[in-house]
């Protein structure tokens, strides 16, 4: 099984082609916003942190942005830095470098003798990767070369009788033909989490589940006792409690085994059904996985949502007709038309999964085509 | 899934049904058990894709959809109530 790609330096397979203009802080991000305006073939990203973060934060905050540089969707990045944040331009290059062989520079502000330098500096460099990104063409690669996020968001009941349910099947047809999907939001498998520990590969596996799950339990009553894990939006749809979403929620999962246990923004090692440990607030959770270095994204919805991602399609499924005819013009793919009689689960799936294919060979997303760009780095602290 | 039938029972374990359009107090529904027609009547209105109970739920049970346990009956629940918030409590928080 094949789909259309760009192979990239380090040997991965992008689905879309983009130079990241990459801010290492806050205090860079409006330069970075400057540059990339200024070339088409650019994005950049909102990153509010890289400074005033304290231990695992400064980590995390590290291992996404390197992350965003290292994933197969970009050719390149021009990391755009101030020069004094915690985020040291040498500490995020050289974790960069580790990641990929890819085109990388770097400029800093303080050092650039004045921002309008700095950003025609940027202007430059970018102008000229881009293109050289030109010259790659799209070439036939296998389906095992794709890490797809599953993310769901603005659940309510079809999320787990209709939209999960085919794209827990489609994962699976990812899965068999050598692929990986990432399941995320850790929130969202408590009461459900017996379920998943029952399918990991292994008792690691299932440690690793059963810890990060119970971890966020725990987090949860200790900022917030006797608050509900749910949305207000998730209670108006007909959802009662956590554990009736989390089943919903964790059909999107498929049937296949487990194999992995992912930190907020790691690369996956396994091929395979994967578990990334994110909160069940979407945007965050889909910037983690994109982070890890999945190139696609299938996003269920209930509800309805038009979030997007600078770095990779995000394909938009609803399970509810009404959702569908109501906010049509956010929504890709009907899963819908399973409560209204007219297909099965495992057709929808199987139109999902030729989805997938399409967008990742090239097709634009409805988020894609009105530029939507939604990034939420996770955090754990607040700032000092 | 079937047009015929305004409600679906996800697995024959459940408790709930789920509303598969708006239905109304005093309606009479069938709901597809394995082979078995259940006929209910609503005590409540049940909004699309809400649920009601199949069952008598005593105050503390277990109450389950998807074949697994989505919290307990924080009251009585009689046979083709309205089940939400108001009488269906997280066991999880």
């Amino acid at each position: 099984m094949k789909f259309k790609g760009y192979r990239r330096h380090d040997g991965r397979v992008g689905t879309r082609n983009k130079v990241l203009i990459l801010p290492s802080v806050s205090c860079s991000a409006e330069a970075s916003r400057l540059i990339s305006q200024q070339v088409p073939g650019t994005i950049t990203i909102t990153n509010q942190y890289g400074c005033g973060q304290i231990g695992e934060d400064v980590n995390q905050t590290v291992r996404t942005l390197s992350g965003f540089a290292a994933n197969p969707n970009i050719y390149g990045t021009i990391v755009v830095s101030l020069g004094c944040e915690v985020v040291q331009p040498d500490i995020l290059t050289n974790k960069i470098q580790e990641m990929t062989n890819k085109p990388l520079e770097l400029i800093v502000i303080q050092e650039g003798g004045g921002i309008v330098n700095s950003i025609a500096k940027g202007v430059s460099s970018a102008r000229k990767m881009v293109q050289e990104m030109s010259l790659l063409e799209r070439e036939d690669v296998d389906v095992s070369e794709l890490v797809v996020a599953l993310e769901c968001g603005g659940s309510d009941p079809t999320s787990g009788i209709a939209a999960n349910p085919s794209v827990g099947l489609a994962s699976d047809l990812i899965v068999a033909a050598g692929g990986t999907s990432i399941i995320s939001e850790t929130t969202e498998f408590i009461g459900a989490e017996h379920i998943f520990a029952r399918r990991a590969a292994n008792t690691k596996v299932r440690d690793n589940l059963l810890k990060v799950v119970q971890q966020a339990e725990k987090r949860r009553h200790t900022y917030d006792p006797g608050g509900r894990n749910i949305s207000p939006g998730n209670i108006k749809g007909g959802l009662s409690t956590i554990e009736e979403k989390s089943l919903g929620c964790l059909h999107k999962g498929g049937t296949a085994p487990l194999v992995e246990v992912l930190n907020y923004a790691q690369r996956p090692s396994e091929k395979g059904l994967v578990m990334m440990d994110t909160p069940g607030y979407d945007v965050e959770s889909v910037t983690g996985m994109v982070a890890g270095g999945a190139q696609i994204c299938v996003f269920t919805t209930g509800r309805g949502t038009p979030v997007g991602n600078p770095l990779v399609p995000v394909i938009k499924v609803t399970g509810n007709p009404d959702t569908f005819r109501k906010l049509n013009d956010i929504i890709d793919y009907n899963a819908g038309a399973i409560l209204d009689g007219k297909i099965s689960i495992t057709r929808a799936s199987e139109e999902i999964f030729q989805e997938i294919l399409a967008v990742a060979s090239g097709k634009i997303t409805k988020a894609e085509s009105l530029g939507f760009s939604e990034i939420g780095i996770s955090r754990m602290f607040g700032s000092v | 899934m079937n047009k015929n039938f305004h409600s679906l029972l996800i697995t024959d374990q459940d408790d709930v049904a789920v509303a598969l359009a708006n239905l109304t107090k005093d309606t009479k529904v069938q709901v597809k058990k394995g082979q078995k027609l259940l006929k209910i009547t609503l005590l409540d209105d049940i909004p699309i894709y809400h649920k009601f109970s199949i069952r008598l739920l005593q105050s503390g049970e277990n109450l389950l959809k998807y074949g697994e346990v989505i919290g307990r009956a924080s009251q009585d629940i009689p046979l083709g109530s309205y089940v939400h918030t108001h009488n269906l409590e997280s066991k999880r928080g």
